[in-house]
């Protein structure tokens, strides 16, 4: 048989409807004539092989169903003698997995709040409530609430040293703070603990006038820097007249800054300003640099003035 | 295509055949046994009989897992029988085995007279011949409509195919034994 042929017969079932194929398979013949034998032969087929098998084999089979479907009945009927033991093992270990990642993740996310404190972040009361529940006081925490209760607590005009003490104390919720009052320390300065800062203002005065006299070659520089050369001498000494001996600076507040300098801003250069003549340019050439010589003399001078007020501690 | 149906009553036959009633499984077993051990046999399966049976003893096993109609329950225990089909073949494949025709063992046990028995053999043969023309799956496709009156849609979930699949392999199929048919009719 060709290829043709084969297309042929394809196509001759492909004209079939699907009823018509049904009834093909069942064994009876179409109405499109050409398939009898088809039809025949399929009917040939049922009748050869669908068959049950002989009696004595059937008999042995459906007993063996029986006997099979009984065991698996009984071991259906009775779930909680076969299966109780064993269930319950399926449904615990699942329950203590849970119950372990359960405790896991609320231990991680307690060790993680513990850590943000510890690092400096200043957490919400719903973090900080599981610790305060068991009676554990994270680090760094700020007491928002009690430094507000002391902060209405005190009426504005009776705000003095003791109300910033207990602001700090409220904030610092137990941490300790100085060892002594400081508020008992406010004396001549009234500035609070630690270094005095008027000696290191004398001393920056000082500093600043003398760079400022360096660089500046003008009048108006040479003006400013005697008059602020004479300013940080006048400190220097009202410091080294009035101020008692420098005790140790504790270790828990850290100096004060220099204050800023409160010199006049350092003016422009020599170049800029305008010649007249030269003999204008000449005149101010001479009073410049005898400004400059006279304002390194008084820096000089307040620098010692400044040294011997801090107590050596000047450069 | 259902001919020998239980029908309405399939689902109190089912139930007890899950409570163990010896009645039931004889019902089912007569219902169905033609249809998977035809298919087995005619698939050239050795030892049909034994595999029908461990075919009948999974769906057994498995029955309290299974809902559904007759159709699906015919459609579950064939498709029960293909798997274990395909079980065997790869069996054979690995450790070849020498088939002995069915229609040699059975000579005799089917209360049929000696000539019979010649024409059922020659019948048996020829279909046999004729069917082996056929890819494995068009014969399946063949089969399962012809001995285990599926419809298209049921032999589809059977092969693990979509319908249109297996209708191209059905016609194909059909389209090769008539040609095979007009070939012989020809030589003869």
């Amino acid at each position: 048989m060709s290829d043709h042929g084969a297309y042929r017969d394809e196509m001759d079932l492909n004209e079939l409807t699907d009823g018509e194929l049904e009834l093909l398979l069942s064994g009876r013949e179409p109405q499109e004539p050409g398939n009898e034998e088809l039809a025949e032969f399929l009917s040939e087929v049922k009748a050869v092989y669908a068959r049950g098998p002989a009696k004595q084999t059937a008999r042995a089979h459906v007993a063996a169903l029986v006997e099979a479907a009984g065991r698996t009945a009984v071991q259906e009927s009775a779930p909680t003698a076969g299966r109780g033991p064993s269930s319950k093992w399926r449904l615990g270990v699942p329950k203590r997995r849970l119950a372990l990642l359960s405790a896991a993740v609320v231990l991680g996310i307690l060790l993680l709040f513990a850590g943000l404190a510890a690092a400096g972040v200043n957490l919400p009361g719903v973090a900080r409530a599981p610790f305060d529940g068991f009676g554990i006081q994270l680090p760094n925490q700020a007491r928002a609430d009690s430094v507000k209760g002391v902060i209405r607590s005190t009426a504005p005009d009776q705000r003095d040293c003791s109300f910033g003490q207990q602001i700090a104390g409220a904030a610092n919720a137990g941490r300790g703070g100085p060892p002594e009052d400081p508020c008992s320390q406010q004396g001549a300065h009234g500035t609070g603990p630690g270094p005095d800062p008027d000696r290191h203002a004398g001393r920056s005065f000082g500093d600043q006038t003398s760079a400022s006299a360096h660089h500046g070659a003008s009048h108006e520089t040479q003006a400013s820097g005697e008059q602020t050369s004479q300013a940080g001498r006048g400190s220097g000494q009202a410091e080294a007249s009035s101020s008692p001996p420098p005790e140790p600076e504790t270790p828990t507040s850290p100096p004060p800054e220099p204050q800023a300098p409160t010199s006049p801003p350092q003016q422009p250069q020599t170049s800029t300003t305008p010649p007249q003549s030269e003999t204008g340019r000449g005149i101010a050439e001479q009073q410049s640099q005898t400004g400059q010589a006279v304002g390194q003399a008084q820096s000089q001078a307040a620098k010692v003035n400044a040294s011997q007020a801090s107590g050596g501690h000047g450069p | 295509m259902h001919e020998a149906a239980i029908g309405k009553g399939f689902d109190g036959v089912l139930d007890a055949a899950r409570a163990g009633h010896g009645w039931a499984w004889a019902a089912i077993y007569r219902q169905l046994s033609p249809a998977v051990l035809g298919y087995l046999r005619a698939l050239g399966v050795p030892e049909p009989d034994d595999v029908g049976a461990e075919v009948f003893l999974h769906m057994v096993r498995d029955l309290p897992r299974f809902e559904g109609g007759e159709g699906e329950f015919r459609t579950w225990v064939l498709t029960i029988a293909h798997n274990r089909l395909v079980d065997e073949r790869r069996i054979i494949k690995r450790r070849p085995v020498e088939v002995i025709p069915v229609e040699e063992i059975e000579h005799g046990e089917v209360g049929r007279s000696a000539e019979e028995d010649a024409l059922a053999k020659i019948s048996e043969q020829r279909a046999f011949e004729l069917l082996r023309r056929l890819s494995d799956e068009q014969q399946s496709v063949i089969l399962l409509r012809v001995l285990g009156d599926l419809s298209i849609t049921q032999v589809a979930a059977v092969l693990g195919r979509t319908p249109g699949a297996v209708k191209a392999l059905q016609r194909r199929g059909l389209a090769t034994l008539k040609r095979e048919l007009s070939s012989l009719k020809v030589s003869s």
